[in-house]
Formats: structure tokens, C-alpha cells, sequence
């Protein structure tokens, strides 16, 4: 089987993509889907967001699952400052696309008794665990599309490469039974 | 938030066919319609509110019997509902079904500019559904709905489509349909599945909180209320193909029947494989007590007894580990048979259209059927599967993947035994609802 890598040029224009009830649908990208979204956080909640982080550690590292029914690559937080005000980066990378999947990640979310960051952020709608739409709407508004996407190993998904770890430890297995 | 035991459905306001079972057996009659005067339609709209029963007292002689009435965008703006108002609908709905096609799969020979006229197009307004138990409570049904439009000029009944479900309730290719059915809070019916909670009536009905507690309201609130979205397709359904295929990749009849159940995740019988793995047990498929009492995870979450990839399985996961949450994607749904039933062994088809009247009713067309249709039928990422679809009524390029030990079996290129015929997106309002559509004065 060759693995062969692919780089995907993704236009400024999104006229000829379909159009969805948020607007553009984005396409398949050899990275899978993905999506960033950049916003200004409320002055002087740093600390919030690096509680945050300790909280989604301890909650991830006592429920490992908690997150795999948004089938995942990765997912990166970023803070940062522009002009003296702090910024919030939020990269994911996806197996389904993002638009089809926020009502689900919202009930995660609230099933898990998870409070989302984006609470933090300026705009953004306090009755999201209700109105799942709104919620959608600020992270495209605030959604910066990226222009290129490489894929290593292009369109896999995080539960193939799952299996194929695990498949490789088994033949390992099987072959120092066999010593 | 309103708490589940608050919940209480005005279901004198509801109209009787988006809550209540089908009788069995039963007949149907789909009738759609043009409104050419908006006058004529309001007065149309005022009738109807007279004819249509309310899901309120289901033990009445006459509960059986029934006419409901939807509409579509295009027949809210031929009303002349004002645009504030039609903003105020979901965007899927304001699209339509044919707009939506990409997204349904429905591409090819499946695709708008193939379907049966008027279906898709913006000539469809008004759709008329009247159910019965036998021809000739139907055709009283019938009767009190042509009252309701006879001598009007400015509407023009354009579409006609007859429809029935058998004693054995089975569809056209052999399977007994119509197993599965969700509980809503506050609506008095229970659900087929004695392990799967009751879901908010929000999930199924406008003005209510839904699984995520919000509540989905209309400008103004009474045009909404009470109502729901109820999608119709016309699936042809080709018979002597879909045998072929399990003739041609069968050692045998039994291992026929295997295969069928595999795709299925049922025996024809309606026996889940989630029970009777190696056998049918028509007892078993026959007794609404027990045929739907299952769940997938602990028991199977391989699928070496019932394929992720099954019908059933992907029409609803149950507590199957999926991408995102089952729940808030469930859907109430009712298959019609249509056409003569091809007779048994025939293996090539008579040229007959037959198939089925698939109905869709619930509150978010766009994350219960479009989501279901796209990420769950024709897509296998949400179980792990990569590009496989559904092997029944998945369209194009079609994969399937049965779980086996030591080794498991793959079917590739499975041809399409369901293409679209048509269908449309509908709102099936509330009857105070109807009134309101009569009294319009814009």
C-alpha cells in the first residue's frame, strides 16, 4: 500500500463551494476537517483559561473516552497577545465535519458537565447549552479558513490509524510469543 | 428549562398523524396541491382545520381513521404568510428537498431533474394524507377531504399517490417494517424500545424544549406551535434486483437469508440479530414486546452479531460508540408500501413501480433526517467504516463490511436497489395553526 502525501490549495472564495445554513461548506482536506476560529478574550480572564486546561487534563486522564465521540485528531489552545489584548486560538482537526456535529459536541458538552471556554471569549452567547445555533454562528463568524492543508498521510481517519497501532502491536505480540 | 415531568403536549392542538402508530393494516392516499389564489387557499386552510382529528383521545371508535395536512415553503408563500414569519422557519425547510439533494445522496438517477412531477418543484403546495384501516374507511376519510376543496377554483389537486401496509406489515423487499418507534414525553405513547428513555417532545414537536432544552418558536408563536416538519419521499424499490444480489452472493437459501438479515440487521421476520444471531425466530420478530428490546454496546460492539453497517443499526445506533449522541437523532419514521408486491421468486423485475412512501416526522429536519440521511446512511466515519454506506437504501457507490470470525467479509459495489422518486419538505401545523393560515389578511 503506498502512502502517498497530498497538499490541498483551498481558494479565498468560497462562491463555488455548497452552500449550507452557516455558509460555506468547506471540503474534505487531506488533513481531514478542521477548522480555527480566532477571538478576543474578556480582558483579564488569563487564568480562567489555564484552569481550564488542568480541568479538561484531569477530566480527560479520568474518563480517557470523554472526547471520542467527536472523533479527534487534535486539538491545540492557544493564548496570545495583538496591540496589548489577548487573543484565543482554538485549532481542531476532525474526522466529521464540524457543521453537521456542534448540536452533538453541545450535548457532550453539557452531558459531561464540561464548561466550554468560549464563555470567556467577547461575543460569545451565554445560552449556547440551549440554542446550539448561536453557538455555531460566533464560531463562524470568528472562523479563519486556512489556505493549505498537508496530509502525511492524507484523509485517514483517527480510528483507522487507532486500529492500525493496534494491529501492530498484536502481530509484535504475536511474533514474541513466538520466541 | 422546562423539566420532563412538566411536560404536558396540547395534543387537542396536535394533529393526530404526527404523534400517533399507524393502525395495521392500513390504507393510504397522499394527495398534493397547487394554490393558485391565495384567497381559495386560506379558505382551503379553514376547511381543513375542520376535517383534521387531533392526536387528543387516541381510544375513540374513529382514532384509526384520520387526514392530516402539511405544507410546503413554497405553499406558506403562495398563502401569503408574511416574510418575517418565513424567516422564522429552518433553513432546511425554507430550502426544500430537491435544493437538498447533494446532501441527501440524492445524485444520479436518484437526482431532481429525474423525479415524478410535481415533486421538487415549486408547484407543490399543499400535501393531503388520509389514513385508514381497509378501502372503504378511507374512502370516507377521502370523502370528508374533497368536501373540504370541492368547487374551490384558484386550487388544483396535482399529485395523487395510493399507498397501503399489509397484515404482515411488511415492506417490498420482505421485511416486517415499522418496528421501531421513539417514546415522547408528555404525548401518552409509548415507544418500542423499553431500554431507550422517552425524548423531549421538542424533538418532535414545535414550542416544546427539545434534548438540548431549547425550544423552537415561529414569528408569531401561534403559526409554529403545536407543529412539526414531516418529510415525504417516494422510494422505488427494485425487488428482483435486491434478490438477485443475495442469490448471486449466497451458497444457499438459508445463507440467502443470512445475508439479507446481515444488511438488514433483522430477519424478514423483524427478529433482531441482536437476539437471534444464527436463526430467524418469526415469534419472536412478531411480538412488539420484545422485537425492539435491545441495545448494541455491551452486548456487541463489534457488530459480529448485528454489522455497524446494517440498516437498522445505522438508522439508530442505539448506545453504540458513535461519533456524536444517538439521541438527539432520532426521528419518528413510516414506511407506506406502494405498487403491486412482486410475487415470491420472481427474479426479474415486471417493470412495476413499486415501493415505498417514506415519511419523516420531527422538529429539526436538519440534524435528525438530513443528519441521519448524510452522516449515517451513506457515510461510515461516524462507526469507524471509512466510505461505507448503508447496503440497503445507500445511493451510489456502495460498500458493506460484515464482522466475522476468524475473517470478516467484504461486499463491494453493491448496486442501488432504493432511487428517489421525489418528495418534499413539508411544516404540518398545529389545527389553531390552520385557522391562523385562514384568517390571514396580508
Amino acid at each position: 500500500m503506498e502512502i502517498k502525501p497530498a497538499a490541498k490549495a483551498i481558494p479565498a472564495e468560497t462562491d463555488h463551494l455548497p452552500q449550507g445554513k452557516y455558509g460555506a461548506i468547506y471540503p474534505k482536506s487531506p488533513s481531514c476537517y478542521g477548522f480555527s476560529i480566532l477571538a478576543k478574550i474578556i480582558p483579564g480572564r488569563e487564568p480562567v483559561f489555564h484552569e481550564y486546561a488542568r480541568n479538561i487534563e484531569n477530566a480527560v486522564a479520568s474518563q480517557p473516552d470523554i472526547l471520542a465521540p467527536l472523533k479527534l485528531h487534535y486539538l491545540r489552545w492557544i493564548l496570545f497577545p495583538i496591540n496589548g489584548e489577548t487573543y484565543f486560538m482554538y485549532q481542531g482537526i476532525f474526522d466529521t465535519d464540524f457543521d453537521k456535529y456542534t448540536e452533538d459536541a453541545v450535548a457532550l458538552f453539557g452531558a459531561a458537565g464540561v464548561r466550554t471556554v468560549f464563555e470567556n471569549l467577547q461575543g460569545f452567547p451565554m445560552d449556547w447549552q440551549t440554542n446550539p445555533e448561536a453557538f455555531v454562528r460566533f464560531v463562524r463568524d470568528h472562523q479563519v479558513p486556512s489556505f493549505l492543508e498537508y496530509g502525511e498521510y492524507p484523509y485517514v481517519s483517527a480510528d483507522e490509524i487507532k486500529k492500525a497501532l493496534q494491529l501492530k502491536h498484536a502481530f509484535s505480540e504475536m511474533l514474541d510469543q513466538l520466541q | 428549562m422546562t423539566s420532563a415531568s412538566e411536560t404536558r403536549l396540547e395534543l387537542e392542538d396536535i394533529q393526530s398523524g404526527v404523534l400517533r402508530p399507524r393502525p395495521t393494516p392500513y390504507v393510504a392516499t397522499y394527495i398534493g396541491f397547487r394554490i393558485d389564489d391565495r384567497k381559495t387557499g386560506r379558505a382551503l386552510m379553514g376547511r381543513i382545520s375542520q376535517a383534521v382529528t387531533s392526536a387528543a383521545n387516541p381510544t375513540s371508535p374513529l382514532a384509526d381513521t384520520w387526514v392530516s395536512v402539511a405544507i410546503t415553503y413554497q405553499g406558506l408563500k403562495a398563502l401569503g404568510v408574511p416574510q418575517s414569519s418565513l424567516e422564522s422557519f429552518s433553513w432546511e425547510f425554507r430550502q426544500g428537498m430537491a435544493a437538498r439533494a447533494s446532501e441527501l445522496g440524492d445524485t444520479g438517477e436518484s437526482a431532481p431533474e429525474k423525479w415524478e412531477q410535481p415533486l421538487g418543484s415549486s408547484d407543490l403546495h399543499v400535501v393531503l394524507v388520509a389514513v385508514a384501516p381497509d378501502e372503504q374507511r378511507l374512502e370516507g376519510a377521502l370523502e370528508r377531504a374533497r368536501a373540504t376543496y370541492r368547487k374551490m377554483s384558484g386550487i388544483e389537486a396535482i399529485w395523487r399517490q395510493n399507498c397501503y401496509a399489509l397484515p404482515t406489515e411488511t415492506e417490498p423487499f420482505g421485511f416486517r417494517d415499522g418496528i421501531s418507534h421513539p417514546a415522547i414525553e408528555g404525548s401518552g405513547i409509548a415507544g418500542t424500545n423499553p431500554q431507550e428513555r422517552p425524548l423531549r417532545a421538542g424533538e418532535f414537536v414545535l414550542g416544546y424544549a427539545d434534548e438540548l432544552g431549547g425550544v423552537q418558536k415561529t414569528e408569531p408563536e401561534i403559526l409554529g406551535r403545536n407543529g412539526t416538519y414531516v418529510v415525504f419521499r417516494k422510494l422505488h424499490q427494485r425487488v428482483a434486483a435486491f434478490r438477485q444480489y443475495l442469490k448471486t452472493n449466497s451458497s444457499n437459501v438459508d445463507d440467502e437469508e443470512l445475508l439479507a438479515a446481515k444488511m438488514m440487521g433483522r430477519w424478514r421476520s423483524g427478529a433482531p440479530l441482536a437476539l437471534c444471531p444464527f436463526h430467524d425466530n418469526a415469534e419472536l420478530g412478531a411480538d412488539p414486546r420484545r422485537n425492539n428490546d435491545f441495545l448494541f454496546e455491551a452486548d456487541d460492539p463489534a457488530g459480529f452479531k448485528t454489522p455497524g453497517g446494517s440498516h437498522i443499526r445505522r438508522c439508530n445506533p442505539r448506545d453504540a460508540a458513535i461519533a456524536g449522541v444517538a439521541r438527539i437523532h432520532r426521528m419518528i419514521r413510516r414506511g407506506t408500501a406502494y405498487g403491486p408486491p412482486l410475487p415470491e421468486g420472481i427474479m426479474v423485475d415486471d417493470g412495476a413501480d413499486r415501493g415505498l412512501m417514506f415519511a419523516f416526522v420531527g422538529a429539526h429536519i436538519g440534524r435528525q433526517f438530513e443528519f441521519v440521511q448524510s452522516q449515517w446512511i451513506n457515510d461510515g466515519v461516524f462507526f469507524g467504516a471509512g466510505t461505507d454506506k448503508d447496503p440497503i437504501v445507500g445511493s451510489n457507490e456502495v460498500s458493506f463490511t460484515l464482522p466475522r470470525k476468524p475473517v470478516r467479509k467484504r461486499l463491494q459495489g453493491i448496486p442501488n436497489f432504493v432511487v428517489t422518486r421525489g418528495g418534499e419538505y413539508c411544516f404540518m401545523p398545529g389545527l389553531r395553526a390552520l385557522r391562523w393560515l385562514a384568517e390571514l389578511e396580508t
